[in-house]
């Protein structure tokens, strides 16, 4: 894959200094907690301030109890997490390949796992959950090798990397889409969880997810400076003594799990992955030290503003959040591709 | 320092682009690598660097078989200057010189005390100091080209490789950069570079070695090889061998 990033070259440097980046750092993980903290009292049942506090700081009883901590509250981690590991996968990706087109979701990695876990939800409906995870990420694995296997047969350029993904994403969909015709009957949990919402998830995930997520995360960290001697051209960053294959293969390898796993948790949240790490280089630059954690960070709180909006813009109907994501994402696609020139 | 036993190289199984080479190539000299389009001087030299691997044979660095080298132990020993440079978006020039530090940084990525000087020192020997914090797009392709070197430079090799390095410069970087050349070369230097100018090579390189249709066709110094024989057999032109009036070297009219 020699794939050079020629697209959005009119930016010259990002918008915070390095110096100025850890205070702006500071900043966004404010933004987070302040969202996270709303986004616990919005929604179909109202809460004051007053009650919230109330009932963190005292004893825990009764039905608000009951939405705080078996809804509310693993719902805003939940969203948290999901946006921060799609993001960390995307900025990996987009490391990798050096194509600003690329993320899990248009390189087919979610459509994977997408499909993969509706074949077990609908074939298997009593399944364990963590059976769930595991589909999941058998699905991203194998739409992942799919596309390494065509892009080696075909070197293709980023536009047409991207095009691939959505090839393989399309004929993936019509594979769940297949499925959820032969099982009219479990068709309702699967649509749910497939248009990618964060309804009805409780405590169960939070653990796995924290700790795959935290991992993941150091070891990227550890890549994070190669990424960057990656940036250099797979040519100068071998004869820097990189070794350049081992490297592309983790990171990668790295993407897929935790894009997969969020998958599997929240459905295909579309866009996260792609518009995070846009939107992280645009603050801090292109340093993966600063920002990976930072795409992690603005995807995280991407999530939880979409889920907020979803759960309160038609209260006391939810949407997927994953629509917003959408509304959003989706535009700024057709914006990229049209200022790309690589074609 | 390198020694090159009957070397095949190829991009695939059953291309040959170098075929059956063997070749010694002296320490402390600049060697240029001349021969027509399409003979396998780049291949050559990307195999010389274990950009690709031999399909037979085998190179010896400094007596070491490079096979059995890891990259890091061949990027602390040789550097390599590609023909095209990608210059990523935002990096500054100083950033860029600091990966030049890559083989010796510790597995976080982080510089030390001695990293930060050689860089410093490196950038002030390639008069780009006063760039440090401008983003490399910003600059003309002769100061890229300079940055570049700086972190050739960095990387603090005894053996550096260039890849037709002066093919896209004015001629005053083209001059300055085969000057800058011979300066390393006095340091100490071992220089193995691609030329395509003729008159470029036989002026500035110690040793020329002459390839066609990946085959070794000459060794020697300039006056050894740059003969109006060897131009007509190798480059297929007419040309008139004579002394260069401001170097001496042999200089090459074309009839």
């Amino acid at each position: 894959m020699t794939i050079q990033n020629k697209a959005s070259s009119s930016r010259s440097n990002s918008l915070f200094a390095r110096k100025s980046a850890s205070r702006a750092v500071v900043l966004i993980i404010v933004l987070l907690l302040i969202l996270s903290v709303s986004s616990i009292f919005f929604g179909a049942s109202e809460l004051t301030l007053g009650q919230i506090w109330q009932h963190l700081y005292q004893g825990f009883s009764g039905e608000k109890d009951f939405i705080v901590w078996q809804h509310r509250l693993p719902r805003t981690l939940l969203s948290i997490l999901v946006g921060a590991s799609l993001a960390l996968s995307g900025s990996l990706v987009q490391g990798v390949i050096r194509n600003p087109l690329a993320s899990p979701d248009l390189m087919g990695i979610s459509a994977g796992a997408g499909f993969c876990a509706t074949l077990l939800l609908v074939m298997l409906p009593t399944a364990p959950t963590w059976w769930l995870s595991v589909a999941a990420l058998l699905g991203g694995l194998l739409a992942f090798c799919f596309i390494i296997l065509l892009a080696q047969i075909s070197q293709p350029t980023p536009a047409r990397l991207a095009l691939i993904g959505v090839a393989i994403s399309a004929f993936l969909a019509s594979g769940i889409n297949f499925l959820l015709v032969l099982y009219p009957v479990e068709i309702n949990t699967a649509m749910i969880w497939l248009t990618g919402s964060l309804w009805g998830r409780s405590w169960q995930h939070i653990p796995m997810l924290t700790i795959i997520f935290a991992v993941l995360m150091v070891i990227s960290m550890y890549l994070a400076w190669r990424l960057d001697v990656l940036g250099l051209g797979e040519e100068t960053a071998y004869h820097l003594g990189v070794s350049v294959k081992p490297l592309e293969f983790t990171t990668l390898l790295i993407a897929v799990v935790i894009a997969s796993l969020a998958v599997s948790v929240a459905g295909t949240v579309s866009f996260i992955g792609l518009l995070a790490p846009h939107i992280a280089r645009l603050l801090f630059g292109h340093q993966h030290r600063i920002l990976l954690p930072a795409s992690a960070l603005i995807g995280a709180i991407i999530l939880v503003t979409a889920d907020v909006l979803a759960r309160s813009l038609f209260a006391p109907i939810e949407l997927p959040a994953g629509v917003l994501t959408s509304v959003i994402g989706a535009p700024y696609f057709i914006f990229l591709l049209s200022r790309y020139k690589g074609w | 320092m390198l020694s090159v036993n009957e070397l095949q190289l190829g991009y695939h199984d059953g291309q040959r682009i170098i075929k059956n080479l063997s070749l010694e190539l002296p320490e402390n000299k600049v060697i240029g690598l001349i021969g027509p389009n399409g003979c396998g001087k780049s291949t050559l030299l990307k195999g010389l660097c274990r950009l690709i691997q031999p399909q037979s044979g085998s190179i010896l660095l400094r007596k070491q078989n490079m096979a059995q080298l890891n990259n890091r132990q061949i990027a602390r020993q040789i550097s390599v200057l590609p023909q095209v440079q990608t210059n990523p978006e935002g990096l500054s020039v100083r950033q860029l010189v600091e990966y030049g530090r890559t083989p010796y940084v510790s597995h976080w990525g982080k510089l030390n005390a001695t990293d930060n000087q050689i860089v410093d020192s490196v950038m002030d020997e390639m008069s780009i100091d006063c760039l440090a914090d401008t983003p490399l797009e910003a600059l003309s392709g002769g100061q890229q080209q300079r940055a570049w070197i700086a972190m050739i430079l960095a990387q603090d090799t005894d053996i550096i490789m260039l890849d037709e390095p002066t093919t896209y410069l004015d001629i005053s970087y083209q001059i300055e950069l085969m000057r800058l050349i011979r300066e390393l070369k006095d340091k100490g230097k071992s220089i193995i570079v691609v030329l395509h100018d003729l008159n470029q090579a036989a002026r500035y390189c110690d040793l020329l070695v002459v390839l066609k249709s990946g085959e070794l066709q000459m060794m020697g110094s300039p006056h050894e090889v740059m003969t109006e024989g060897m131009l007509a057999d190798i480059f297929d032109v007419q040309a008139k061998v004579i002394s260069d009036p401001v170097a001496g070297s042999p200089m090459c009219v074309y009839l």
